[in-house]
């Protein structure tokens, strides 16, 4: 053994006790949802204060200051230029409401039961967006959104457990695989992806990206969504989550992950065009969604 | 020892750099569409057949506001695979993932005593989960139209992220005749065109209304006393106030400002046009601008500290932004042309404007800087843009020109799409948006 | 019979010098009055014409404002109102303004030139009342005008 092996690896080996120590414990990634963007209208305190009640129309003041709305027909060879008929009730003075409209922060008497699933999705809670008080999990954010690269969590802390061990105990003792991608060197990855094989997938993708119905804000905002597949090419539903934002506010990049989320679910449903054999390169995916080169279109 | 040791080293040096290789797939997706999303409003059920026809209305109004904003595209109920019976019944996601319906919205009305409950639930379609929770809004019958724009403001807000802007008036003036004998007069409608009503008897020229906050005032320019002074009428009884009674002087273009206390407005003397702040309550004045150029068409920040105005001391009309008291006026239009009737977004992020250059009318917005300057529309004649409470979505007259010409209301996205002209009884000019109602 | 024919046309000569009471531009359904509003509007002058987006008098409008005010001072019972205008091509509120300040550079003038302020008031109407409709540059340089509508004052 030459030395400078021996020092190659004791550099090798401190830099990674000295990674993991520096990793923060994580939850779950299935856990970490993000919190929900609350309904604007549930807020109850918001909704309490009642609203004054709505001006009542008075009756017809003698010289009929607000007579009959349909005015009279403008002379032929001038322009109405109406592109519609107008609503049916248009020709009658309607009285403008007697009270407030009370938006009501009570939630419906019965949430409707969670419909069958398909038996490969993880449970419903993963992916409630709703804001449920019976959720265990602090649902903060911050955490999930500061973990850079999770998916590669499960193997290090698996190293760094066995590399414990080594040094503590004369025992051999092989890394515990309980991660899908075994850490072993020689599993079968195949050759990379291509990148006609990626370009399939970011194309496959992209025309379910549909960022037609968001609020300009969150238009901008990048998200970065990290998801497990399953073999045949399908993301499982349950294991997205939202890996990072950048470029707008919490709410924002909540709505901007809902838009992908909906693309990935969309043009995933009959599974994405992925070499079955390169499966354990594709199984976990983070994909960035960067609407950069969309703006101003 | 040493060799087991630095042997399992090496293992997890190579199992990390292979595992590190085998991290998540990384992509990066640059390239999306921009449509409306398909979502299904089915009829909203009830249990009173009495009102079946009214719940189905109260969803044909909560469809047609999302369609008219552009960004949604409701599925005709033909299409439909699953019906709906009943609210609290699961959704049979794959039927509606297989006509492409990314959302879902089921509602209910209840009638009873003169009053109208109606509840909703929305669902988005792919990821198979309700969105937000269920709501209800309750109002006295008459106001069904605004219960059916609450639902639609609910959806469309929890969608997109923005706010909504369907539960709200427009007041504006109403116009007929030839252009040389034009008459006009103040209306008051729904945002859609519905619920139109006259404030004002046509005879005296009305001009570029305001409407309080609350909706209870307006604020307008009116001939009736034979030259142009700020009038305020009250919606609820029409009765009407000149502000300014001063013999001999001019003022129009008059704006609330935002605690309601005061009006900005213009008055003109010996020629020269400037900026006023009046109170209310007292009749006080207080000048906020001293020059002699045009000054005109103010609007307030949300936030009631700045103030955007059109302004022709360069030689001529550009925006100007200044604090409220005043001082500390700024340029910040720089580009060729016109530009006047600069109108603050209720979001405080932009401002709309009319500009004029090489014959053609643009509506267009800029940051409250100057910078970044877009233009949404071009046309003969488009003017006085408002903004719906949203700050998303602009209202705007539009002329055409010659003997023959009107003036129509037409609406603009933000982003430039979905240009769309606004159903009113007859031509139509000068809108101005209400916030939100409660 | 030559002393007839000489008489008659001696008489037909003298009768064409008789001074009428025609102006001398002899405009039609002009009243004979000089001092008639009529007559202020169509012999006088009732109003000049801007250039696009000024409100500066050119030498025809200044000549037009002399006579004016020769008028409004031999003829003290009226007063004006003086009507300042613009064409459509701007936005609405601006073109109050610019009504205004049209308005105010003839009564400037006036005054000038002689006559009471008192007597003279300004009123704008922006582009609400053109008298011409085409959207074209004849039309609308008949719109850009500031109107001296005389009407009987107290002293008349």
């Amino acid at each position: 053994m030459n030395v400078g092996l021996v020092i190659s690896g004791l550099g090798h080996g401190a830099l990674l006790i000295w990674a993991m120590l520096d990793l923060s414990p994580r939850p779950d990634p299935a856990m970490a949802v993000p919190e929900s963007v609350p309904v604007r209208l549930v807020a109850p305190e918001a909704l309490e204060v009642a609203a004054p009640p709505l001006p009542v129309l008075p009756p017809a003041p003698t010289e009929s200051a607000a007579p009959d709305p349909v005015a009279p027909p403008p002379p032929a060879d001038r322009v109405a230029l109406l592109p519609a008929p107008p609503p049916p009730d248009r020709a009658v003075r309607s009285d403008l409401p007697q009270e407030a409209v009370r938006p009501d922060p009570v939630p419906l008497p019965e949430a409707p039961p969670e419909p069958p699933r398909p038996a490969e999705a993880p449970p419903a809670a993963a992916e409630r967006i709703a804001p449920e008080p019976e959720e265990p999990v602090a649902t903060d954010p911050d955490t999930a959104l500061e973990a850079p690269r999770p998916g590669r969590r499960p193997e290090r802390s698996a190293i760094a457990d066995a590399l414990a061990e080594a040094l503590e105990e004369p025992v051999v003792e092989a890394p515990p695989a309980d991660v899908p991608p075994a850490p072993a060197p020689l599993s079968p990855a195949g050759p990379p992806l291509t990148g006609t094989e990626r370009d399939g997938l970011r194309v496959a993708v992209g025309r379910c990206w549909n960022f037609g119905a968001l609020s300009t804000e969150a238009a901008r905002v990048t998200v970065t969504v990290w998801m497990r597949m399953s073999s045949d090419g399908r993301p499982d539903a349950g294991s997205l989550r939202l890996a990072d934002f950048e470029g707008g506010s919490q709410a924002a990049a909540q709505q901007a992950y809902e838009v992908a989320r909906r693309a990935i679910l969309r043009c995933g449903g009959e599974g994405y065009p992925l070499p079955p054999e390169k499966y354990a390169q594709w199984q976990e995916i983070e994909m960035v969604f960067n609407p950069d080169r969309m703006r101003g279109r | 020892m040493l060799r087991v040791v630095l042997a399992l080293v090496l293992l997890a040096i190579g199992s990390a750099s292979v595992a590190q290789e085998r991290g998540p797939l990384r992509i990066e997706i640059t390239e999306g569409v921009i449509e409306p999303v398909p979502i299904a409003v089915p009829d909203f059920l009830t249990d009173d057949p009495a009102l079946a026809a009214r719940a189905a209305e109260i969803a044909g109004v909560v469809r047609a506001d999302l369609a008219g904003s552009g960004l949604f595209r409701p599925i005709p109920a033909d299409a439909f695979i699953s019906q709906v019976t009943n609210l609290d019944s699961p959704v049979q996601y794959a039927d509606w993932q297989a006509i492409n319906a990314q959302g879902l919205v089921t509602g209910k009305l209840i009638g009873a005593d003169g009053k109208y409950t109606v509840q909703f639930r929305l669902f988005d379609i792919f990821a198979e989960t309700t969105l937000g929770e269920g709501l209800q809004f309750t109002a006295a019958d008459t106001a069904w139209r605004r219960l059916a724009h609450k639902v639609a403001d609910a959806v469309y807000s929890r969608i997109t992220g923005e706010g909504g802007y369907f539960d709200s008036r427009v007041v504006f003036v109403a116009e007929s005749g030839p252009k040389d004998a034009r008459d006009k007069r103040l209306a008051i409608m729904d945002y859609d065109g519905a619920n139109t009503r006259y404030l004002t008897q046509p005879g005296d020229i009305v001009l570029a209304p305001r409407i309080s906050r609350d909706g209870g005032q307006v604020l307008y320019t009116s001939y009736a006393t034979g030259r142009p002074r700020v009038t305020l009428i009250e919606t609820e009884t029409l009765a009407t106030r000149v502000l300014d009674e001063q013999p001999g002087s001019m003022t129009f273009s008059p704006r609330f400002t935002p605690d309601g206390q005061g009006v900005l407005l213009s008055l003109s003397e010996r020629g020269n046009t400037d900026l006023y702040r009046l109170d209310l309550a007292g009749g006080a004045r207080t000048r906020l601008t001293e020059a002699p150029s045009i000054e005109t068409a103010p609007s307030f920040a949300p936030d009631g500290e700045r103030i955007v105005f059109e302004s022709d001391r360069s030689g001529n009309q550009q925006l100007y932004v200044m604090a409220a008291d005043g001082s500390g006026v700024e340029r910040i239009s720089f580009g060729p042309g016109r530009y006047g009737t600069p109108v603050w977004s209720p979001k405080g992020d932009l401002i709309a404007f009319t500009k004029q250059h090489r014959g053609r009318f643009h509506i267009g917005v800029m940051r409250p800087d100057g910078s970044e300057e877009r233009l949404l529309t071009a046309s003969f004649l488009d003017e006085s843009p408002t903004w719906a409470p949203n700050g998303r979505v602009l209202m705007f007259t539009r002329e055409t020109p010659g003997a023959a010409g009107g003036a129509q209301l037409f609406s603009v996205d933000v982003t430039g799409r979905n240009l769309r002209p606004v159903p009113t009884p007859g031509p139509a000019s000068d809108p101005a948006w209400s916030p939100l109602q409660e | 019979m030559t002393r007839l024919a000489v008489l008659f046309l001696a008489a037909v000569a003298l009768a064409a010098c008789e001074p009428t009471n025609r102006a001398p531009a002899a405009l039609p359904g002009v009243a004979g009055d000089p001092t008639s509003a009529a007559f202020f509007r169509a012999a006088v002058g009732d109003r000049v014409l801007f250039a696009v987006d000024e409100a500066t008098l050119g030498t025809q409008a200044r000549n037009t404002l002399e006579a004016q005010a020769r008028w409004l001072i031999e003829n003290g019972g009226y007063n004006a109102v003086i009507e300042g205008h613009a064409d459509e091509q701007g936005t609405r509120e601006y073109n109050l303004a610019l009504g205004a300040r049209r308005a105010a550079a003839v009564k400037e003038f006036l005054v000038a030139r002689g006559v009471a302020d008192g007597r003279l008031d300004t009123v704008t109407f922006g582009k609400e009342r053109p008298i011409e409709i085409c959207s074209e540059e004849t039309c609308y340089e008949r719109n850009r005008r500031a109107v001296t509508v005389i009407a009987a004052g107290a002293g008349a």
